[in-house]
């Protein structure tokens, strides 16, 4: 039986001659998948409040079905590559560009709870009041 | 004592565990504490290469949230379709899901927002197909349902006996930011 490691995590990725578990692959292809969703629908998110861009006038533009067009946006489960250039396309007349990043390869820290908390108060503003 | 107190208490007695980004670079947006018995799948052992793999995605899943990816949000009980974050019946209530959808098992991660943009997840089931000594939830009207939104009551309790969660009112306050609701 295997279990997580944190710090040993990108050791196997980032050596090149190694082995890189299946579990660590099936991390790595969702996290793209998160990317890609995140992406796509932070440039709807955008041309919406731009150009007050709709998910019908996105469906007409790309031939989609509303239906489908409104469960492509609600998860990357079922994206290919063809929605995701129809969806850039659609959304804001783009198409994505490869550039590729190295990945971690160090050994990692734990994590520090305080540090955590700080950073995630200080990006959301101020703490919130007690409540009861 | 402020609930974000109360959460760096419970983190730091071990009753909690915040999920943190494999990967150093990754910015910090949200902040998603998690149960021990979440963690316990986060973190294995698993029985095989199969839950190892279920473990793994759900561990990305998570992460999007703690990332500030955009996430998709249905507050309507019941129409969630491919949400990533579901509220659940009786809305008042303040229960959400996370849909880690595959593979199967497809998994449910149910909790609270203790405040913005800090969920507080306490515990996982299978939604379709039971995982280990796990029942699946079964369809959205299932008495498993209930019977997890009660577990999930009773473990806030435990954990947060002088706070009540954070319920109605405007979405913004609960995901400040980088949402689209399905």
């Amino acid at each position: 039986m295997t279990s997580f490691q944190r710090e040993n995590f990108w050791s196997d990725i980032a050596d090149i001659e190694a082995r890189i578990p299946e579990g660590k692959r099936e991390y790595l292809r969702e996290r793209l998948r998160n990317e890609l969703y995140d992406f796509v629908l932070g440039k709807f998110l955008e041309q919406r409040n731009e150009r007050g861009l709709t998910k019908a006038q996105l469906a007409r533009r790309i031939g989609y079905d509303p239906a489908q067009l409104n469960r492509l946006l609600g998860a990357p489960g079922n994206w290919t590559l063809s929605t995701v250039s129809d969806l850039l396309a659609g959304i804001a007349g783009e198409t994505l560009v490869p550039v590729s990043g190295a990945l971690p390869g160090e050994r990692l820290r734990n994590a520090s709870t305080g540090d955590l908390l700080n950073l995630a108060v200080s990006q959301t503003g101020d703490r919130p009041p007690d409540r009861p | 004592m402020s609930i974000i107190d109360r959460v760096q208490q419970l983190v730091n007695d071990g009753r909690l565990s915040l999920v943190a980004p494999l990967d150093p670079g990754s910015e910090v947006r949200r902040i998603m504490a998690v149960s021990e018995d979440i963690q316990r799948i986060l973190d294995g052992p698993w029985p095989d290469s199969s839950m190892e793999r279920r473990a793994y995605r759900l561990r990305a899943d998570l992460e999007a949230f703690v990332a500030g990816n955009v996430l998709a949000v249905s507050r309507t009980p019941y129409e969630h379709r491919s949400a990533y974050m579901g509220l659940l019946d009786p809305p008042e209530a303040g229960f959400w899901d996370i849909r880690s959808r595959d593979p199967k098992p497809g998994l449910r991660i149910l909790g609270h927002f203790a405040c913005a943009d800090l969920f507080v997840a306490l515990l996982w089931r299978p939604r379709s197909v039971p995982s280990g000594d796990r029942p699946p939830l079964g369809d959205a009207r299932d008495l498993n349902w209930e019977m997890a939104k009660l577990q999930c009551e009773e473990a806030w309790k435990r954990l947060f006996p002088h706070h009540i969660p954070m319920t109605g009112g405007n979405l913004d306050d609960l995901i400040s930011e980088r949402k689209f609701l399905v």
